[in-house]
């Protein structure tokens, strides 16, 4: 008999959530034609990769600080990526009116 | 079940109720507002999965940047690429049966991996033996919280307690009494005594020993647990210390990550620190460059 209790099995509770998300993520990476959208599946996933590194880190003993250091790094690297792609979108918008991901076609050329 | 693990269990299914709700809404909403309200539903969901983890800090940091910062940019971003008179604004998705099996595939490999790929240890170990001469040898292990999960920083919420087991295997065990103490880890590297049994309580049953002491009443430092044994005549077996490599901790009492991660940013991340402020620097000035409007001569 599983035991789906958080209180008895912290870990794989975590895990199974943040699989759920990826792959909620990765869904709307490859659906949406909205960059904005895509952008969001993005957060998602790496939400999703946070909360495996925050809790591996606190589950697993003997496993330390690392885990939550990187997923620090990761939020980091994403206010980053998110400041980025605004620019870009913001970029498409002013020069094709639109921004869906599958009519930007100018590197074509 | 007691009450309070029911509780905690209770607050986990909704908190994740709430994040996979939020998820399928980000996926599927018809309106992008939307989407970008049900992001903001799942960040706040993963702060309170981070809390329930009790990683403070990243409490702190997910709600400050994700969403004060980067959910700000992502609706700016939505309201700067629409009309702002659109009334339908909306967020076309194409998904195929394709892309929906895809998906359906990647969760079950990633679940059968989890599952089946590796197991992940809930019991608790013994660590190691110890002998007390005539007394015989004594097992212990040692674990935390209701008896399931091993040793972790962590735990969970209601996992204040670590326990330690001892088993005496020897007709002397029922005659000589066990005492349990702790030693901390001094700044010097030196261990110091802790008062005997002040911070530790034990009970006995069918000579099974099982002590436990509260973390969030010692001081924040390292320990580790020390074992003798007391026969009828008043002699003493010397300490025997319970580690499972000699010299190492057996677990620490911190008040919350906040500490620990300001010294692992000053210390063995110092690179990965610089290097990530100069990072976001290059994307400040990057995002500002690409978004000007272009000046044509």
């Amino acid at each position: 008999m599983i035991d789906f209790a958080f209180s008895r099995h912290p870990l794989e509770n975590i895990l199974v959530l943040s699989a759920a998300l990826f792959v909620l993520g990765i869904f709307t990476i490859i659906t949406r034609r909205n960059a904005v959208s895509v952008l969001m599946g993005v957060e998602l996933v790496l939400n999703a990769a946070n909360l495996n590194f925050v809790g591996f880190s606190q589950y697993v003993p003997g496993a330390g600080i690392h885990g939550s250091m990187f997923s620090i790094f990761v939020i980091l690297l994403a206010a980053a990526e998110a400041a980025v792609a605004l620019a870009i979108i913001i970029g498409m918008y002013q020069n094709f009116g639109r921004v869906d991901v599958d009519k930007a076609e100018l590197m074509k050329e | 079940m007691p009450v309070s693990e029911l509780l905690l269990n209770l607050v986990f299914y909704i908190v994740a109720a709430a994040a996979l709700g939020g998820g399928i809404a980000v996926a599927t909403s018809k309106n992008i507002v939307r989407s970008a309200f049900a992001l903001l539903t799942v960040l706040f969901s993963v702060a309170a999965l981070y809390a329930l983890m009790r990683a403070d800090f990243i409490v702190a940091a997910q709600i400050l940047i994700y969403v004060g910062g980067i959910l700000v940019l992502i609706i700016f971003a939505i309201m700067l690429t629409h009309k702002i008179t659109d009334v339908k604004l909306s967020n076309e998705s194409s998904p195929g049966p394709v892309s929906v099996t895809a998906c359906a595939v990647l969760f079950a490999l990633i679940i059968a991996a989890f599952v089946y790929g590796y197991s992940w240890n809930t019991e608790p170990r013994v660590v190691r033996g110890s002998d007390f001469g005539k007394a015989g040898y004594g097992e212990l292990s040692m674990y935390q919280g209701g008896g399931k999960t091993r040793l972790t920083p962590a735990g969970t919420i209601l996992d204040g307690f670590v326990r330690l087991k001892l088993k005496l295997r020897s007709q002397a065990a029922t005659t000589a009494r066990a005492q349990f103490g702790l030693v901390k880890l001094k700044k010097t590297g030196e261990w110091e005594d802790l008062p005997a049994e002040k911070p530790v309580r034990f009970s006995v049953e069918n000579g099974s020993y099982a002590a436990w002491t509260e973390r969030e009443r010692l001081e924040e430092g390292k320990y580790r647990w020390r074992v003798r044994l007391v026969d009828e005549d008043g002699t003493e077996t010397p300490w025997a210390e319970f580690s499972a490599v000699k010299g190492t901790v057996d677990f620490a009492s911190e008040k919350g990550l906040t500490r620990a991660i300001g010294r692992a940013f000053m210390g063995p991340y110092l690179l990965a620190f610089e290097v990530v402020s100069v990072l976001l620097l290059a994307a400040l000035v990057g995002a500002a460059f690409l978004a000007r409007k272009e000046v044509r001569e």
